[in-house]
């Protein structure tokens, strides 16, 4: 007898352990579909704002050049660090002598089907100074054939690559420091071609992509030769533009150019949204009041996030983990159909207590560093409103079934 | 006697979870599947004895039994295969459905009793997939609606003996709550999973007096009622509802045939429809009367020593007041074996001081529209008199 005591004891244990309240459910008896009441809702922006100014020309991923592309003639700038003529070895300064030197870009943008272009190099005076104060009528006045470092063609193939000038012997008289230099070297690039187009070089931001200054110099020892190669750092990199951004209609969001411009889109949820329902799908639409610019072959971005506060332009930004609280979409160039972007993640941090307003700020990506532009309708012209669908789940009547 | 009570230690230990009764898919809708406030050893007989059973919380006249100090504890173990038109699944779970103490008042004609018990049950996990329409576009989901507890009855009761008479009157605390939660995930993973969860807890007071007698010639009659009132439920500490409890009656008999075999048998009748209009009022599906009758006979192999190996078997019937679907009420038929074994007997009396009850029964639920349970209740009582 104990021992089916001991039985029953054991399936009693063991069958708890492994609890299983599975039951089949079935509709409508059984049905909690019929329930969960999920409802639909379009909702318009109530106020938008457009701001500028957030990454200047040169401080995105790319410097950009344009020989005539959407008429604007873009020359990219840059200033490096001082160069050195002697090299220390052995606790002893020692004069160098430069045996050559390699100027060099990276070409990370470029429309596949403009043929025949070539970068040229330029030596910039030292009356440039190269920096934020620099405007294309200095540099352009300064690309003149006798400060002509190389002109350089860029194969019809080269899309991302590498493009190269070498000097040595008496090729390096081109780029000798006048006193006034200070041996410091300003160099601009310059798109030729026959078709307008544009192109985009690695920025100081692209590390070991960003455009370089290289020289390879010699010591002479009484009893031998020491060899350094010496590169000079970036201290000023930028692009001057012959034509100002353009600004925006009072009735339309601009997006993209440099400065870049940023847009805020304000929603307003009802009470019912924001502390009763559960959103659980949110779709930003956004219709494009002209055509959206682009370089072809080049990959625009739109970007949404949430802001923990609305603060005008500097309202802080939601990044989240892994961006995955960045929402992303691709704009094709030349399209006017309205651009719908998933923000649902964003929207979920709409509900309940945390405080995050219904407000989302777009932008377009790399900021500053593509030749993309997009217009979008604003909350000012009806039927062209920035618009928000929103799939929300109403509370479940838990008390009853 | 020692090892006896090693063994409710260790149990007592594993009562640590949450002290439901067993799970169902009729246990869904409404306030749950009742629970049938019963020992291990009366379950055994089919129910027939708890009438007169002191372990039982049926009856409170039934505590003046206790002619010492006594502790119960019960645990049940079931393993059902339900089914619907839609699917069939088979579950398990383990159970504490019924805890008791009390005992005689020396030099007294009193006796005492509490009593903790399963009221009903609202322990499941139903799992279904749908097609709903968003957007005008078909997308599929699938639905988890989880509910762990249910309602639980505190019964404090006090019996009097006068002569030829047993008296008892109870007062229940209905308390509890079920922790519920319901999780819907989207085919389309453009949607978020939708989880929701609440806590919904219940209260309310009842009170129960019975009758106990006998009638000569081994038969004995037994009789109860019980008012429940109603009970408040809140939603998260905030009201949603009040909901009508029943009023309960009962009566049963018992005859000793011979002096190895007892046989007896019992009705039961609640008045659930009082609740029908606030579940529906809340959006169920309502409630009906329910009605439980019971029959079961006790073989004893040694009529000094009732807890050597004595033979159990008896049946039941009864109506579940919660339709699954409007109008369909769902009922239980079960036919049930026990048996039990006594240790640490008094040398003097021959009387067990700890006892091990066991029964096995199975169990059939249906209601119209094509729900069907069966299952296998595997139960396991303790009882201690030190």
């Amino acid at each position: 007898m104990m021992r089916l005591v001991c039985l029953f004891a054991a399936v009693l244990v063991l069958g708890g352990c492994t609890e299983k309240l599975t039951a089949p459910g079935e509709c409508p008896g059984l049905c909690p579909s019929d329930n969960l009441e999920v409802r639909d809702t379009v909702i318009t922006a109530t106020r938008d704002s457009g701001y500028v100014g957030f990454v200047p020309a040169g401080g995105g991923s790319r410097l950009l050049a344009a020989n005539g592309h959407a008429g604007l003639d873009l020359i990219p700038i840059i200033r490096f660090a001082r160069a050195v003529d002697s090299i220390a070895i052995e606790d002893t300064l020692r004069p160098a002598v430069v045996d050559s030197v390699l100027l060099y870009v990276t070409v990370t943008l470029r429309d596949p089907a403009a043929t025949g272009l070539a970068l040229d190099f330029y030596k910039l005076p030292a009356a440039v100074a190269v920096d934020s104060g620099t405007t294309h009528a200095e540099v352009a006045a300064a690309l003149v054939p006798e400060r002509l470092i190389a002109s350089v063609p860029l194969p019809d193939t080269l899309t991302n690559g590498e493009v190269r000038v070498v000097l040595a012997g008496a090729d390096l008289d081109r780029i000798a420091f006048a006193p006034e230099d200070g041996k410091v070297l300003r160099l601009a690039y310059r798109l030729t071609g026959a078709t307008a187009t544009g192109i985009g070089i690695a920025s100081q931001a692209g590390g070991s992509a960003a455009p370089g200054f290289v020289s390879y110099m010699r010591v002479i020892l009484p009893d031998t030769t020491i060899s350094r190669t010496l590169p000079r750092i970036i201290q000023y990199g930028s692009f001057v533009s012959s034509a100002p951004a353009d600004a925006p209609s009072p009735d339309e969001l601009l997006l993209g150019g440099w400065p870049s411009r940023r847009a805020i889109l304000r929603f307003e949820l009802s009470p019912m949204l924001r502390d009763t329902a559960r959103i659980i799908r949110a779709t930003l639409e956004l219709t494009p009041s002209e055509p959206i610019a682009a370089l072809p072959g080049d990959t625009v971005r739109l970007d949404v996030r949430g802001v923990f506060s609305d603060l005008g332009p500097k309202s802080p930004r939601i990044a989240g983990s892994a961006g995955a609280l960045i929402q992303t979409t691709i704009l094709t160039n030349g399209s006017t159909a309205p651009v719908s972007i998933e923000v649902s993640r964003i929207a979920t941090l709409w509900n309940g207590g945390s405080g995050v307003p219904p407000v989302l700020m777009v932008t377009l990506a790399p900021e500053a560093a593509t030749f993309g532009t997009a217009r979008f309708g604003s909350s000012r012209i009806p039927g062209l409103e920035p618009r928000l669908r929103l799939t929300y789940a109403m509370p479940y009547p838990f008390e009853v079934q | 006697m020692r090892r006896s009570l090693i063994v409710l230690a260790a149990l007592g230990v594993l009562a640590a979870t949450p002290a439901w009764a067993q799970s169902s898919q009729f246990g869904i809708n409404g306030l749950g599947i009742p629970g049938r406030g019963l020992s291990i050893r009366a379950s055994g007989s089919g129910g027939a004895f708890g009438f007169f059973d002191p372990l039982s919380g049926i009856n409170p006249a039934s505590v003046n039994e206790l002619t010492q100090l006594t502790a119960g504890f019960a645990m049940v173990g079931s393993f059902r295969n339900s089914s619907n038109p839609s699917a069939e699944e088979s579950g398990r779970d383990t159970r504490f459905p019924q805890f008791m103490a009390g005992g005689a008042v020396p030099r007294s004609r009193l006796a005492l009793g509490a009593y903790f018990s399963n009221y009903t049950d609202r322990d499941f996990l139903l799992a279904s997939s749908d097609t709903i329409l968003l957007g005008g576009l078909p997308v599929g989901v699938t639905d988890t609606l989880t509910s762990l507890g249910g309602l639980s009855d505190l019964r404090l009761t006090m019996g009097y003996r006068p002569s030829g008479w047993s008296l008892g009157a109870g007062v229940h605390i209905i308390t509890g709550g079920t922790r519920v939660s319901l999780k819907r995930v989207f085919d389309d993973s453009l949607y978020s999973p939708v989880s929701q969860r609440a806590e919904i807890s219940y209260s309310g007071v009842g009170f129960s007096a019975g009758a106990a007698r006998s009638l000569g010639r081994g038969v004995a009659a037994s009789a109860m009622i019980r008012l429940d009132g109603s009970a408040r439920i809140d939603r998260d500490s905030t009201e949603v509802g009040r909901v009508d409890l029943p009023v309960t009656l009962g009566g049963a008999l018992r005859w000793r045939a011979a002096p190895r075999l007892d046989l007896a048998t019992s009705v039961t009748r609640r008045s659930w429809s009082g609740a029908d209009d606030d579940l529906q009022a809340l959006g169920g599906t309502g409630s009906r009367n329910t009605f439980e009758w019971n029959a079961g006979a006790e073989w004893l192999s040694n009529p000094r020593r009732p807890s050597s190996r004595p033979l159990r078997i008896g049946g039941h019937y009864r109506t579940l007041p919660f339709p699954v679907e409007s109008g369909a009420q769902p009922r239980e038929f079960g036919l049930s074996l026990g048996s039990a074994l006594g240790f640490a007997r008094d040398p003097q009396t021959g009387m067990a001081r700890a006892q091990v009850d066991l029964s096995l029964s199975r169990v059939w639920r249906s209601a119209t529209g094509g729900y069907r349970e069966g299952a296998w209740l595997v139960g396991l009582g303790f009882s201690v008199r030190p």
